[in-house]
Parts: structure tokens; sequence; C-alpha cells
């Protein structure tokens, strides 16, 4: 009998431990707004002075790069010892599947386990913060994510932001989805609301989080032209209104407070 | 990779209380079209420093390196990268992600992308008991 390892895991360990903070963006219902909060959010936190490592883990359909305008291929990682996220902002780094290959990448299950965990394993960041805009569903790729974070000794380090739509069906998704974490022990931050039209919602959606319970975080309001053009190609004075400012400097002064009671100030 | 390499073996050399290990094997598939002479001339260096550093000595290593075989689910094909065209663009996403082979390659036969990829993206280290 032999004795195999994997050099991987050392890789991901160092590459997750690069980070104060781990920040999945969940929820396992599609088009409620992932990946768009996902950039906003690292955006908004990056313009506040935090350094921000931005990683797309839908792996078969990947669309951050899409929403941050930069088109597949034509933006490389630079390698030097490591490969280098690329840099979008001066403090936002970013990496997703989709600087190798144009999606989707039609996978199956141990094979994304497998690609989660090379591309984990492959960048060199130096970031604080690390969002991860996450797949619809609650799968191969979310489940090694948190599997890893585990066994690298980050699960204490990582809180997930939920984002819904005010409907009802994302809703009851959601209210499935802290059954499940509850359960596994996946910490959460708070709830983003997306697409809300007005004050009933932002209400209704008030009272869902403390039903859960799970902390308000704030709601992006419906924007018309986040349906046609990408963030990065918009003047940010103009994405930034006051809604989404609001969010993401609540979600900062949250991560704050949270890094502040656990010791990870910088 | 190198430096993974050799700090999986320092990693798994202490856990078993070894401070020589005779042999080892690295395992490395096709899609990684990883540079052997450059990977050799890492680990050389880095098997110098787990000696001076860390008092672990690496008598020997082996590298193997495995073929891709895919295998399509849909017609059951089985096929290797010599049946299809692959440019550099294909190689370099392959070197960094093999997984990205889902994106440029289908079947040979009946051009299906549902397919497994049955060897050709290994990455491990083997100690012989």
């Amino acid at each position: 009998m032999s004795l195999s390892l994997d050099p991987r895991g050392l890789m991901i360990e160092k590459s997750l431990k690069r980070f104060r903070v781990i920040i999945p963006i969940v929820n396992p219902k599609g088009g409620v707004g992932k990946s768009t909060l996902s950039a906003l959010l690292a955006l908004g936190l990056a313009r506040l002075g935090l350094s921000v490592g931005l990683l797309d883990i839908d792996l078969t359909n990947p669309t951050l790069h899409l929403i941050l305008g930069l088109s597949e291929g034509r933006r490389k990682p630079l390698e030097d010892k490591g490969l280098k996220p690329l840099l979008v902002t001066h403090r936002l780094e970013f990496a997703s599947p989709a600087l190798f290959t144009p999606p989707p990448l039609p996978m199956r299950g141990n094979v994304m386990v497998d690609a989660l965990r090379e591309l984990l394993a492959l960048f060199d960041w130096n970031s604080d913060i690390m969002i991860v805009d996450t797949p619809p569903g609650y799968s191969d790729e979310l489940i090694e994510f948190y599997n890893l974070v585990s066994l690298c000794g980050c699960g204490w380090r990582t809180r997930s932001i939920v984002v819904t739509t005010p409907d009802d069906v994302a809703l009851e998704g959601v209210r499935r989805l802290a059954d499940l974490y509850k359960g596994e022990g996946v910490r959460l931050l708070g709830l983003i609301g997306n697409m809300c039209k007005d004050v009933e919602q932002i209400i209704a959606l008030k009272d869902f989080a403390s039903s859960i319970p799970i902390e308000y975080l704030g709601c992006v309001p419906y924007i018309d032209r986040f349906r046609s053009l990408s963030i990065a190609s918009r003047d940010l004075l103009s994405v930034f209104s006051y809604p989404i400012i609001s969010v993401v400097r609540s979600i900062a002064e949250k991560l704050e407070e949270w890094l502040d009671g656990a010791g990870l100030r910088a | 990779m190198a430096e993974a390499i050799v700090r999986a073996i320092e990693r798994k050399a202490r856990e078993l209380k070894l401070s020589e290990i005779p042999t080892v094997e690295i395992v490395i598939g096709e899609l990684r079209g990883v540079e052997l002479d450059i990977l050799r001339y890492a680990l050389d260096r880095l098997v110098v420093e787990l000696l001076s550093n860390e008092g672990i000595r690496l008598a020997k290593y082996r590298i193997t390196v495995e073929r891709a075989s895919f295998l399509c689910r849909r017609c059951g094909h089985r096929w290797s990268l010599e049946e299809v065209k692959i440019d550099e663009v294909v190689r370099e996403a392959m070197h960094f992600l093999p997984e990205s082979v889902y994106g440029f390659l289908c079947c040979p036969r009946c051009f299906s992308r549902d397919f497994d990829i049955v060897g050709g993206k290994e990455l491990y280290v083997r100690f012989p008991r």
C-alpha cells in the first residue's frame, strides 16, 4: 500500500488563510442578483479603503467577469511565483474560471469539486477580504467550498451573506438555506434585499429577516439600467446611489465590528 | 507547483516522523503541460533547502506523467489528446485549470461535451510504504 498526498491542499490552505474575512454570497434561487451584488459589494468595499479579492465559483456558468466589463480571454492573469488575480481597481482583485476558458463549462459532480480545488490553489491573493460569488442551488461547488474552508481552519473567519429578492419563492429558499446552515454550522453575516420596489417590500423583508433570525443589512432597489450595462462601463457615481452606498457601509460596519470582536483587526 | 510538492513532502515527513525519505514518486497529468526540466530544476533546489533548513533528506524522486484520456458519456468513445487539435490558447488554459478542457473540447466521434477526464489531470506525491 502506498501513501498519496495532494499538494493542492497546502496551496489552498495558504491561499485562504491570507484573508482575514471570507464572505460567500448565497441564495439557492437563481436570478436574485448574487453576482451583481457581489460585484457592487466588492467595488464598494474597495472604495471604502478595504482590500478585496473577488472570486467567481459559479464554475459551469460564470458571469462576474461580464458584470465587471472584462471580456473572456482579453485580460490574462500574470504569473509571478504563482498566478496573480486580475487587478480590477487599486484595491480589488478578481479571479474566475472565465479567465481561462469560455463558458459554459458542462461538468459533473466530482469534476466540479476538482475544478474548485484547482481554482482555489491557483491564485496568489493579496487582499484582506474575500467575496465569493456562488452558483444557485446547494451543490458541489458550495458544499466543497465550505468543506475546504473548514478543513483549512478558516471556518471561524467565514460569514455568508444572503442576497434575496422580496418574492415568496426566493424567501422560501432562504428559509430552507438558513435551516440547512444551522445544521452545518455555517454562520451568516446578514441578509441583503435586492430589486426592492417599495417600502412595503422592505418592511416585509425586515420582518422575514427577524423571523429566521438573520440580520437585515439593507435593500438595493430595482435599477433598470443594470439589465443591460456592465458596472465597469458606467460612471461609478451613478451606480453607487444612496441605497447602494448605505448597504455597503452597513456591511463594512458589521465587518469592522466582527473583526474587532474576533481580534482580526489589521 | 514545485514548492507545493516539496512542502507536501515535508508535511508528510513530519507526520511520519521521518528525517530520511529514500524516494517519492511525483505523478503529474499531461493536461497540466508542465515543463519537466523546469520542474526538476526547481525541485532540486528546494530539496537542497529542505535538508539545510528543515533537516529532512529526500534521497531520490521520480516524475511520472500520466497521459490524458477522455471517455464520452454519450457514445462511449475513448480518446486521447493526439486525436484532437489544440492550440496554444487551449494548452495554456489547461496548464492553469485542467478542467478548462470542457470549454474547448468535445467528443471527436459524436461531438458531445458530456465526457469524463479519465486521466491526465493528476497531481499527487506517492510515498511507497
